[in-house]
């Protein structure tokens, strides 16, 4: 009896401390008004630093500059997104925040996205991605006359230009950083990518011949990544030659068979969802426990009528990557990462992509470390 | 004296019926060994006809028979197919507007293969995944042909009834498909927009020989009704004084036009233009008479569908261009040509 007194007493004590050593940290920032340039090119203000956030995009970018308390600042998620688009995220986003899954879903912009639900939630911010600016132009009218600002990032790749990328990485993730009052992280996470994307460009420097690779897709037969693909980009900052580039001029499209033969590429990576190819089952992902199911995929794409001669499949340079990694959120230079190392494997031996993903959950994703996200035919 | 002139004209039409077909052939023949020998890989005519003859397992050998024959042959074919199953259905619903579009087919085709590639949902459980696809989309395109007779039943099979019947079915598949599609993520999204587009680079011989076989068929009984079917241009009045059943015909002929039109689309996907245009054409050449109006047609719809294969090689050599969207800005202009200059009367 007495010792659970004693011990009582001891805990009270220990929780009046630290309620007194917390309360000194926990001085409120003074909240301003500042003016935001965002990735639209539109100047906003917005009242810094923010209490209640609607995110409609980059929930990862998002938590990597704002860590586990921007999280409890979301009022209403896009979970429309990451359950159609990115649903091996989801599942560990709801995994170890169970309660993101009771979030009003207020929609994707262009398809569900309900600007109603929005205004109802009175957040201070809404944090979107630039490539949805076209359909929210309306509805960005109609939320600033309710006074609330929207702002835009951007993390998609847009040319083969490494400063222009790095300048966009900077502004976006500063501005979260503005918004969430963690100036100082956001710095760190910008200087994180840019010295992950120089281990690789430096290098590459030296580079005499470029090899041949081709990017396909998993859900069309012959879709590959054209001129404008991010995996042209990736490809072109890797020293290799991307030979779709050639036909393709959009994003991506049909190339015939034969070409591929002809081009004999050194190098073939598949990029492949959660949901490969649609559904039919699950082969790569923050999900997945292992590469025994991606590396059956693998051999399934590459069973087509005269590949066994061309090089890549000839030397096993055969390769398949999460999509989501590829683009949109800047844990995309593991992606540029391992292209490079695929294209270079002799200059970037000592280069782990795996473990460079590891190092940036582990330092700025409030989430455990987990997932198949890209393998290789064996 | 007249009876000669009569039979003179006559033997002069059934000269120009069998001119035009000859035409028709040879062009099908001069497109399809284009068709063979264009690619981005060069191999010269005698290679060409060395590696059919032969077997191997170069490069040659490869590209001719495992990607540029089955391309050829499911061009000529399924253009065919699609041509003969307009030109039927434009027969017995008595309608030139009709083809797989307006009654629906290609609407519960593209369904069928939406629900594979959205939802991951089967028909026939453990099929191959290279059929998953054809197999939804085949069993839906029949079905809607089903229904389409369901409602003849009911109502009666008078043309009416069957076009706004597969006005119904199609505007309710394609809202089925919209909605799926709506809901679709961006991957799977593409992947069956491709589909809805049409494209040969999935063709094979094995599918080639289906869509064969059942052409082959289908024309084969259909020659055999070729009077009957005639008969039935001149008014359900006028053929059932001559001793057609016309419902029974209608029945029959639509059976026949379902599967030729459910195989021909499951493999390929949605082509528009060449079931509604190729049986015009034909029948603006050739004339009424089915006994040459179904060679006819097939052979056009094999021309139109063979041309749109090469231009879609060849627009961006390396890349394949959509064959839908092909077929169509290739028939437009050429069907506007002969509707504003053709001298006959069109239907």
């Amino acid at each position: 009896m007495k010792s659970k007194v004693i011990v009582l007493f001891f805990l009270l004590v220990a929780v009046m401390l630290l309620g007194c050593a917390q309360k000194p940290v926990e001085k409120p920032e003074e909240a301003k008004v500042i003016k935001i340039t965002d990735l639209v090119g539109r100047e906003v203000s917005v009242k810094v630093p923010v209490a209640k956030v609607v995110l409609l995009y980059g929930l990862e970018d998002y938590s990597a500059v704002g860590g586990k308390d921007a999280l409890k600042k979301i009022v209403g998620l896009n979970s429309w997104r990451y359950k159609k688009y990115r649903p091996d995220w989801w599942q560990a986003w709801v995994a170890n925040y169970p309660w993101m899954a009771e979030l009003p879903d207020v929609g994707q912009p262009g398809k569900t996205f309900e600007v109603e639900d929005v205004i109802k939630l009175k957040p201070d911010v809404v944090i979107a991605d630039k490539s949805m600016y076209k359909y929210m132009e309306e509805d960005i009218k109609r939320l600033e006359k309710a006074g609330i600002p929207v702002v835009f990032t951007d993390y998609f790749p847009h040319s083969d230009n490494v400063t222009q990328l790095f300048d966009e990485v900077n502004k976006s993730t500063l501005i979260l950083g503005k918004l969430l009052g963690k100036e100082d992280r956001a710095k760190q996470l910008v200087d994180f990518f840019k010295e992950k994307v120089n281990k690789v460009v430096e290098r590459t420097e030296k580079v005499s011949v470029k090899p041949k690779a081709v990017v396909f897709a998993t859900w069309a037969e012959w879709r590959a990544y054209g001129k404008k693909g991010m995996y042209n980009f990736w490809i072109e900052m890797g020293d290799g030659e991307n030979i779709a580039a050639k036909v393709v001029d959009a994003s991506s499209g049909d190339v015939n068979p034969e070409f591929v033969l002809k081009e004999n590429p050194d190098v073939i990576v598949f990029t492949c969802n959660n949901n490969f190819p649609s559904g039919q089952r699950v082969a790569i992902g923050y999900t997945v426990d292992n590469t025994t199911i991606a590396k059956e995929a693998l051999k399934e794409l590459i069973n087509r009528p005269g590949w066994e001669n061309i090089n890549a499949v000839k030397e096993k340079r055969v390769y398949i990557i999460h999509h989501g990694l590829s683009h949109g959120h800047i844990f995309e230079f593991v992606c540029l990462q391992y292209i490079a190392k695929w294209l270079h494997p002799e200059l970037f031996k000592d280069l782990n992509p795996e473990e460079s993903l590891k190092t940036f959950y582990d330092n700025f994703i409030p989430l455990p470390y987990h997932g198949v996200w890209a393998t290789e035919l064996s | 004296m007249q009876e000669m002139q009569e039979i003179c004209l006559y033997r002069e039409l059934v000269f120009r019926r069998l001119l035009f077909i000859s035409l028709f052939l040879i062009l099908c023949i001069v497109l399809s060994l284009l068709n063979l020998s264009i690619g981005p890989i060069s191999i010269g005519i005698g290679e060409i006809f060395h590696t059919l003859i032969t077997q191997g397992n170069d490069t040659a050998h490869v590209v001719i028979w495992d990607y540029r024959l089955p391309w050829t042959l499911m061009a000529l074919l399924v253009g065919g197919a699609l041509g003969l199953a307009g030109l039927e259905m434009q027969t017995i619903l008595n309608n030139p507007l009709a083809s797989s579009y307006t009654l629906g087919i290609s609407a519960g085709a593209g369904f069928g293969a939406a629900l594979a590639y959205i939802l991951g949902i089967k028909v026939l459980p453990n099929v191959p995944m290279e059929f998953v696809v054809p197999i939804n989309a085949f069993v839906f395109a029949f079905l809607t042909c089903m229904l389409i007779m369901l409602i003849g039943k009911i109502r009666g099979f008078t043309s009416e009834t069957l076009v706004l019947g597969g006005i119904a079915i199609s505007f309710m598949f394609q809202s089925l498909l919209a909605l799926l599609e709506y809901y679709a993520s961006e991957e799977t999204l593409q992947a069956i927009v491709f589909w809805l587009f049409g494209s040969l680079t999935k063709a094979s011989l094995f599918k080639a020989q289906v869509v064969f076989i059942v052409l082959a068929i289908v024309a084969t009984l259909l020659m055999l009704k070729s009077w009957k079917i005639t008969a039935l241009r001149l008014g359900d009045e006028k053929a059932k004084s001559l001793g057609v059943n016309t419902e029974r015909l209608r029945i029959e002929v639509l059976i026949y036009v379902s599967l030729l039109t459910s195989v021909a689309i499951c493999f390929v996907g949605i082509i528009g233009f060449v079931g509604l245009v190729a049986p015009h054409m034909a029948r603006m050449l050739i004339g009424e008479d089915q006994r040459f109006l179904i060679v006819g047609s097939i052979l056009c719809g094999g021309v139109i569908l063979s041309a749109g294969a090469i231009t879609s090689k060849v627009i961006v050599p390396g890349a394949i261009f959509p064959i839908g969207i092909i077929t169509s800005m290739l028939g437009v202009p050429f069907f506007m040509f002969l509707v504003i200059r053709g001298r006959k009367q069109i239907w």
